[in-house]
């Protein structure tokens, strides 16, 4: 198929440009999709011990 | 006009585009928030091009075309997986989990993120030393790409090419961190997308066309170097033995070991967390994805057609070898498509071959050396060792630090080493970050024990 002696070469072949076609119609569809944004949270739990640590040293 | 004027020219409007989307890069870095994440403000086209042109290097095209010149089509199957995982799952399912994770937690490197999500400073420290110590090894082989090329091109001294390389890239890193590297990396993908169409074009054009290309390529197959059917190939269109020491190579090493490693580099995970909403990642998928193809895929599609048209133009027969073109190159695959371009392509073609190249190298270098130096100054020295300073000037040193280290690499490293060396980082990166990665983002029951 398409000159290339193996079928899963040729499969690779094909299957190179689905792949980012597939990507085209995905992000198209999903275009304008709202998502859940997290919120910010500096003040984390590692940053609470990193802080008492660097309290209790001298 | 003679070449040279043209050379220079067209080097210069290059250069000068870069340096002046750097300088803009610089002028918008207030702190360290934009040095190491970008301020978190970029936008899908700019996110999704540099993403690209990070993960499609010299070692991509000069390095892994080479390799296709030598295992043929078996390599589409990395492009296959470059598309798919590189940059659908990396950006669907893993991009949105880092970018929430990150900002929540507020991590503005690959290693922060991991440290915090475990509680783990010491976490942080070692995959950041990690980072720090391997990755100039790959970028090492970036560079040497870049200098070949060059070296071929304009037909000047190998460490001569190393020096100015490595000057006009670390110019704009040091001085604009991550922002002048999106940047400068959105204009070089769209330089490297359009040769890149150009030579996919030329290429069938001077192998016969389409079908008749890949058809003269599977008829070829007597002149198969021996060595590598001793090893289990078949040929360049016909495969490899099932489990054969050639199959293992391709599949596991290339195709598997970089088509997933590509999760877990460091340079392209910290890209998640720099757009501005969810929304943008989804929308990062479609220039990413035809980047990709337009990259991987035409290198080794280009790559293996390389012999057909060696063949046509200087077979059957070269000093008593078959005129293929690993025999053409001297035995040196990393100079397979240098030397396609400089005696198959018109000399202006190789000018703007030339700088796309520049292009490929420059936004991977450019990201290589943030990281690096994002993960030594900022996680190792800063919240690894608790070093104490301010951190856009710790992380531009250990910028400057790790540049150093890459030019090191590149001059001792030893020839054909392109595709070798990404494969081990991207292994590396695999085995190293990948679980500890997906556990962490997926599992709240993974602890930091488990991570170590």
């Amino acid at each position: 198929m398409l000159g290339i002696a193996s079928p899963k070469l040729a499969l690779a072949y094909i299957l190179c440009i689905a792949s980012a076609v597939w990507c085209v119609v995905y992000a198209l569809y999903f275009w304008e999709a709202k998502g859940r944004d997290a919120e910010v949270h500096a003040e984390t739990d590692w940053d609470k011990s990193q802080k008492e640590m660097e309290k209790e040293t001298p | 006009m003679s070449d040279w004027v043209i050379k220079f020219g067209l080097v210069a409007i290059y250069i000068i585009i870069t340096l002046y989307l750097g300088y803009k890069g610089w002028k918008e870095t207030k702190d360290g928030k934009d040095y190491l994440i970008a301020g978190r403000s970029m936008g899908a086209f700019v996110m999704a091009m540099s993403y690209g042109a990070t993960f499609i290097s010299t070692s991509a095209i000069i390095g892994f075309g080479g390799a296709a010149a030598l295992f043929g089509f078996p390599l589409l199957w990395l492009t296959v997986m470059n598309i798919f995982v590189g940059i659908f799952i990396a950006m669907v399912v893993l991009g949105r989990r880092v970018r929430r994770l990150g900002l929540a937690i507020d991590a503005h490197t690959f290693p922060e993120l991991i440290g915090r999500r475990y509680n783990s400073p010491f976490l942080q420290g070692f995959a950041g030393l990690i980072i720090f110590i391997f990755l100039p090894v790959y970028a090492g082989a970036v560079l040497i790409g870049l200098a070949r090329l060059v070296e071929v091109i304009f037909t000047i001294p190998y460490s001569t090419a190393l020096l100015v390389c490595t000057f006009i890239v670390a110019l704009y890193v040091l001085t604009g961190g991550l922002k002048a590297v999106m940047y400068t990396d959105a204009f070089q993908a769209c330089v490297m997308f359009v040769v890149m169409a150009v030579f996919l074009v030329g290429t069938y054009y001077l192998a016969g066309g389409f079908t008749s290309a890949h058809q003269a390529l599977t008829d070829m197959v007597q002149y198969y170097p021996k060595a590598l059917k001793d090893q289990g190939m078949l040929g360049w269109t016909q495969g490899a033995t099932f489990w054969s020491q050639a199959w293992l190579t391709v599949y596991t090493t290339i195709v598997l070991g970089v088509g997933i490693g590509v999760l877990a580099q460091p340079q392209l995970a910290v890209r998640m967390m720099t757009v501005q909403k969810d929304a943008q990642l989804k929308r990062a998928i479609l220039y990413g994805g035809v980047f990709i193809l337009c990259m991987t895929g035409v290198a080794f599609v280009v790559g293996a057609l390389t012999n057909v048209v060696f063949f046509k133009a200087m077979g059957p027969m070269i000093e008593g070898k078959p005129a293929i073109s690993v025999v053409v190159a001297g035995g040196n695959i990393d100079k397979i498509i240098p030397t396609y371009i400089d005696k198959m392509w018109h000399p202006y073609f190789g000018i703007i071959f030339m700088i796309a190249m520049f292009a490929a190298a420059m936004s991977t270098l450019s990201a290589q050396y943030h990281a690096g130096g994002t993960s030594l100054g900022r996680d190792f020295y800063e919240r690894g060792v608790g070093g104490r300073g301010d951190t856009l000037m710790i992380t531009r040193v250990a910028v400057g630090v790790t540049i150093l280290m890459t030019l090191i690499w590149a001059w001792i490293l030893p020839e054909s080493i392109i595709a070798i060396a990404t494969a081990f980082f991207f292994g590396l990166c695999s085995s190293s970050f990948l679980p500890v990665l997906i556990l962490g983002l997926f599992w709240r029951g993974m602890t930091w024990a488990g991570a170590i």
